[in-house]
Parts: C-alpha cells; structure tokens; sequence
C-alpha cells in the first residue's frame, strides 16, 4: 500500500519555471521598450542675423520646383553640388559641413527627403532649413 | 450515534486534500495574457498616429525613453495631428505654444506624409518655429535594402 501511494506521479505539470518566464518576459518588454524614431534631424534658423557674426556665411543649396539645384544661386548638378561641397568643406578638415537647405513648396515632401538624404549620405552633419 | 459519526469521518476523508504548492495556473494566464498585449500593443503605442512617411537611408535614432518629445502629424489627407490628438492648423500655434513650454531645448518631431506638398511641411516647420524649436526631426523610414 505504501509503495503504491510513493510511486504516483503528480497529475499537474510544474508550471512554475513557465511562470517565470513569461513575468520575465512581460517585465522585460514594460521596461526595455524604448519609443525610437527614425529621422532627419534639421536645425533652425534662431532671429534674424545668425550669419553676422561668421566668418563664412553656410553655403546655401536650393531645390527648385523644376527640380534644378541652386547652389549659392549658381545652377549645378548633384554630382557638381557634391564636389563643391568637397572644396568647401575638405574631407580631412574638422569643420562640421553644414548647409541651409531652401526647397520649393510645390515639391512633394518626399523628393525633398530624398534629396536630403543625398546630401546626408554625402557627410552633410547639419541641414538648416530656411 | 454511532451512525452519525461513521458519517463524519467519511466526510472528512471526501474532502479534496491541500496540496503544498499554491496554484499558480491563473498566474500564468494572466501573465501570459498581458505579455501578448503589450506584443501587439507595443509597435502599435511606439508608431502612434499612422503615417505614411516617405523612405530614406541615412537616418539617426532618437531615443524617446526619458523624455517626451512633441510629435506632430500631417496625414495624407491634410489632417494634422498634435502628439495623438488632432487639431486644425489655426489651432496649432497656440496648441503647440502650450505642449512644447519647456522644452524647448528638444525638437519638434514632424511626421509628414509623402504625398503632401512640401510647403505644408514648411508651414508647420515655421510654427515649430514660432514656438521656440531651434531644431525639426522629419521622420522617414528606414528604407529596406538600403546600404
């Protein structure tokens, strides 16, 4: 009789360790789960004047509504725009490559992401939009 | 007498014994359960107003933890949206006015769809300027295949 009562098996599964688990898991995704954006970051222009006091005015690149780009009112192709961009801001040098961006409102809005990207790609650090 | 307590006994006996471990089949349950809701929950809570942003593949991550930027959302259909409320553009400027008071040293995040005409963008980007902001986030998605 005694053997018999020893030798049973229990008739629920352990579910403990499967508890655990999952309260790991739960508390995992509440605390770790963080809010990312994914974006194009751009500064603005603050007053008036912001250009007084630099030596060198940012060089200004401008995208048209029939798609040419301007660049310091001189027309250019991306290909000339990125070399120039190169001059102005040689590889080697510390300075931060920054340039205003003015695009035309009757753009959509994605060519113009599409077209900051490009500048982006090409080591552009800060894009101002003016 | 005797019968009666014949009786007891036998009922003492019926009575479902205790086990030495508690239950914890309904723990699990609800845990179980509120793991899959914050599964499905989170992108959804993480993406917001859905928008559909235009691609792009050079793009940095900021981080939201910690601090509560201000998002603003221009649907395909014109309609904008002011963190997850929506407002109509005469109301932005004072309605941003009030939510970005300080903080104004984070940047107004702009969620724009890529069909609207770049001078709605630019609208909002000056009342972001208006209000303070010395920086705009343009959110796009990260293009797939994308180096």
């Amino acid at each position: 009789m005694y053997t018999t009562r020893s030798t049973r098996s229990e008739s629920s599964i352990n579910v403990t360790p499967l508890a655990d688990v999952s309260l790991s898991l739960l508390l995992g995704f509440m605390v770790i789960t963080p809010i990312i954006f994914q974006t194009l970051s751009a500064t603005l222009p603050q007053g008036a004047g912001t250009a007084s006091g630099q030596v060198k005015p940012d060089p200004i690149v401008e995208y048209t509504a029939d798609r040419r780009i301007l660049l310091d009112t001189k027309e250019v192709t991306m290909e000339e725009l990125l070399r120039k961009i190169d001059v102005l801001f040689p590889p080697g040098s510390k300075a931060r490559r920054k340039v205003m961006f003015t695009g035309s409102g009757d753009l959509p809005y994605e060519e113009i992401i599409v077209f900051l990207d490009q500048l982006r790609e090409h080591g552009v650090e800060t894009i101002g939009i003016r | 007498m005797a019968k009666k307590r014949a009786f007891d006994s036998l009922t003492l006996r019926a009575r479902p014994r205790k086990s030495p471990m508690p239950d914890v089949t309904p723990l699990v349950n609800v845990a179980l359960v509120l793991l899959i809701v914050f599964m499905v929950v989170m992108p959804i809570i993480q993406e917001g107003i859905r928008v559909d942003t235009p691609e792009a593949v050079n793009l940095t991550e900021i981080n939201e933890q910690g601090q509560e930027h201000v998002v603003i959302s221009c649907k395909s259909d014109g309609s904008l949206y002011l963190n997850m409320r929506e407002v109509p553009l005469e109301g932005l400027r004072e309605e941003l006015a009030r939510v970005y008071r300080g903080k104004e040293h984070l940047p107004v995040v702009i969620k724009g769809a890529r069909n609207r005409p770049y001078s709605d963008i630019l609208q909002l980007i000056e009342i972001c300027q208006n209000a303070g902001a010395s920086g705009v986030e343009l959110i796009a998605r990260k293009r797939k295949g994308g180096s």
